[in-house]
């Protein structure tokens, strides 16, 4: 079974202005059933990596493709397919529903949809009777979860997360874990993420990619 | 594998490698130079009252621009036609405007408005066609104006005259000089302290024919130009004890408020009077020149009660404007 | 202090013709902050959420704009409401109109200085987020102006002060038509003219008085904001 690579990357190097390589990823292909952990110490590009697959950050020197075409070609589309959740994310001003609403504003549901599907998004996520919660009032944790459902929400094809369990307890690791675990389990999400948690790996039967050697091996 | 070992690496937190990393590499994402991550919105807050609620705030909004919607819809209404007079400071400083012009709405339904600047402003303002009508009071560049062809009519309705004032004391013995020219010789000669307008005005232009005339250049400390209205000429004169031109009207309106004193008046001195004259802007030329109000106004004020209202302003009891014809 | 003492004796005396020039002012300067509000944030908006080249060009360039005088701005509104000029057929001039158009345009590049400020201040993260999270257009722009409430009522405000106590335009524009375009600014400037002081102190108190009281609007709307 050799189904084609959703991202195909090529020579990706990225650099400090000055400080030299960073990392260095010389051939690189990432299948749409893939879950992809990035680890690596403090400072070795994770973040980096996750946003040049994402398009928010330019790829200095190298190429990336995504479902076989540039990544500069399928701006759109990309936007549409791939979300990225900050490692401390930007919530908007305003009620966690409307936060939701956001990620849903392409999705073509009526109103009732909507918010049936925020609905259940919130509770897989621990976070059922949150809809009205102002988002000035979560804690670090909360807040947290509810940036992992606005983007869980959309259902994207490829979900890029920087360090989805450093900020959680053990009560909220355990639910993090368990939620993308369904997601893996289902089967037609593409999960991406950094971390330096060896249990979620654990959990989660994913690939590594060790940016400072870049090496990629089974764990 | 390869070794993709980063050369300076330094032991940093996750945080601040992520932003100096979005400061070094251009962001693909439209914003500005970013500012660090700075607080993070994560952190547990305490609940905060609301700020001066924004709903609160739109209230205060849509009720202020209700009622600046009724204000500006009550200045704008235009019941009666509009009537765009040019005139200077001078004629619109004794007020007597504030006299003539609401007889003329009373009697005509037209609504005049008054833009008073400068003789010379006055006369672009009627090159341009900006106005429909000017009252203004410098004869020899009216004329230069109507050979110019912007106006098609020249009428010259009142008129007063310019006058000496100065300190009661008379230092330059003006008072009983036989000729007007004579007063600013002997001023020139004792060095009296005298106020020029200075600013190309009617009575500035008056003021400089009569040192021509009486050969003299003034110069000195003594001969102060000020580049002010009348009003404050005069007010700036009194202060300072000195001699001025001024006109009839500014003067009777100011004298009682002064330590001035007129020195030198002659009504029948030809070179001390004052013609106010109407000119009515070329329709031909400056097609959107309201020419048919114009001409009402020039026809309203050569009327009889025109006049009548001309000769009946006072100030202090004094009649200041003179009609050219009687009612 | 004799002559602070007669203006504020005039002013409490109920002048018809005073208020009637205060609520003049306000009127001008409320409806071309309205009118350079929204060119403003349209403008301010897209130079923020667009990418297009000489973004950066015209950026100083409306920064630069700020520093035109009022007077130039009249001159420039003048030559083209003259009776003689290209749009002197809308017979604007020495109406009310054209001061609120010629304010409105002096009013702009701060409006859109001051809003484009106060979005760059706007996380990075934010930015991403919006494009991640793939919004249209128009939503990228209401989400940006929902998290700078603040930005917008603080850029408002001061374009109103800012153009409440300016002279040029309104003079220039409106030619100080009594009981039509006289504003509290080109009331004071006839007064003074005029030499007569104390009325001239009169309405310079009263326009004091209103710009401290939106200064302080201002203040305690960014002060709450920041709190948030």
């Amino acid at each position: 079974m050799n189904p084609e690579p959703l991202f195909r990357i090529r020579n990706l190097k990225v650099e400090y202005n000055g400080r030299g390589t960073i990392f260095h990823i010389p051939h690189l292909d990432i299948l749409s059933i893939d879950r992809v952990a990035v680890m690596g110490p403090n400072g070795s590009g994770k973040t980096t990596f996750l946003k040049t697959l994402n398009g928010l950050l330019e790829v200095p020197s190298g190429t990336i493709f995504y479902k076989g075409a540039p990544l500069r070609v399928h701006r759109r589309k990309l936007t549409q397919e791939v979300t990225y959740v900050h490692q401390h994310p930007y919530l908007f001003r305003g009620s966690v529903y409307r936060n939701l609403l956001v990620g849903l504003h392409s999705a073509t549901l009526t109103l009732k949809e909507k918010e049936r599907h925020i609905q259940i998004t919130l509770e897989r996520l621990g976070l059922s009777g949150y809809e009205e919660r102002d988002t000035r009032e979560l804690s670090g944790g909360e807040a947290y979860r509810v940036a992992l459902a606005r983007a869980l929400v959309r259902e994207p094809q490829v979900l890029l997360i920087d360090e989805p369990t450093a900020q959680a307890d053990q009560e909220a690791k355990r639910i993090i874990t368990e939620t993308l675990q369904q997601v893996a389990r289902k089967g037609n999400t593409t999960l991406i993420f950094a971390t330096h948690d060896e249990n979620l790996c654990k959990d989660l039967d994913v690939r590594i990619l060790r940016l400072e050697e870049f090496s990629l091996c089974r764990y | 594998m390869v070794n993709g070992r980063c050369r300076n690496f330094k032991a940093l937190t996750p945080a601040s490698a992520a932003s100096r990393l979005e400061k070094e590499l251009r962001p693909r994402v439209k914003g500005e130079t970013p500012s660090p991550p700075g607080l993070e919105r994560s952190i547990p807050m305490i609940k905060l009252p609301s700020p001066l609620s924004f709903t609160r705030f739109w209230l205060l909004f849509i009720t202020a621009l209700g009622l600046q919607v009724t204000w500006m819809s009550s200045l704008l209404a235009i019941a009666e036609e509009i009537l765009r007079l040019a005139t200077t400071t001078s004629v619109e400083n004794s007020r007597f405007l504030d006299y003539l012009l609401p007889a003329f709405q009373q009697d005509t339904g037209v609504r005049a408005d008054v833009i008073a600047v400068g003789t010379g402003a006055a006369l672009a303002l009627g090159r341009k066609g900006d106005v429909d009508v000017l009252l203004v009071h410098a004869p020899d560049l009216e004329e230069r104006f109507m050979g110019e062809g912007h106006g098609i009519s020249h009428t010259t309705i009142m008129y007063n005259d310019f006058l000496l004032v100065g300190p009661q004391t008379d230092p330059a013995r003006a008072r009983t000089s036989p000729s007007i020219q004579n007063c600013f010789t002997r001023i020139a000669q004792s060095r009296a302290p005298f106020l020029s307008r200075g600013d190309d005005s009617g009575t500035h232009v008056k003021e400089k024919e009569i040192w021509v005339k009486a050969g003299i250049t003034p110069q000195g400390s003594w001969y102060r130009e000020v580049g002010q209205g009348m009003e404050s000429a005069l007010r700036m004169a009194s202060d300072l004890n000195a001699y001025t031109l001024t006109d009839a009207a500014t003067w009777v309106f100011l004298k009682n408020k002064l330590s001035l004193i007129e020195i030198y008046r002659n009504k029948n001195e030809p070179i001390l009077q004052n013609f106010y004259s109407i000119i009515l802007i070329n329709p031909y030329r400056y097609p959107h020149v309201a020419f048919p109000v114009a001409r009402a106004f020039l026809e309203w004020i050569t009327s009889p009660k025109g006049l009548r209202r001309i000769q009946t302003y006072t100030i202090g009891g004094e009649q200041i404007f003179f009609p050219v014809r009687q009612p | 202090m004799k002559p602070i003492q007669t203006a504020i004796e005039l002013i409490l005396s109920g002048n018809r013709e005073i208020f009637f020039t205060v609520g003049t002012s306000l009127s001008f300067s409320f409806f071309s902050t309205i009118l350079a509000g929204f060119m403003g944030l349209s403008i301010a908006t897209i130079l923020t959420l667009c990418r297009f080249p000489l973004r950066r060009f015209l950026i100083s360039l409306i920064t630069s704009l700020m520093a035109v005088p009022t007077v130039v701005v009249g001159l420039v509104v003048y030559s083209l409401l003259s009776r003689s000029g290209p749009l002197g057929s809308l017979g604007w001039l020495y109406t009310p109109y054209a001061v609120i158009i010629g304010q409105s345009i002096f009013a702009l590049p701060i409006v859109i200085s001051y809003l484009w400020t106060g979005f760059s201040k706007l996380d990075l993260r934010f930015f991403e987020t919006i494009h991640t999270l793939g919004c249209s257009f128009s939503t990228k722009c209401f989400l940006t102006w929902r998290e700078s409430q603040t930005v917008l009522t603080n850029a408002l405000l001061s374009s109103f002060g800012r153009v409440l106590s300016e002279v040029g335009i309104s003079m220039m524009l409106g030619g100080n038509i009594r009981w039509y375009t006289r504003t509290m600014t080109t009331a004071i400037a006839l007064e003074t003219n005029r030499g007569e002081y104390e009325q001239a102190l009169a309405l310079g108190i009263l326009l004091l008085l209103l710009s401290i009281g939106i200064n302080t609007l201002t203040f305690r709307i960014s002060a709450q904001g920041g709190r948030t």
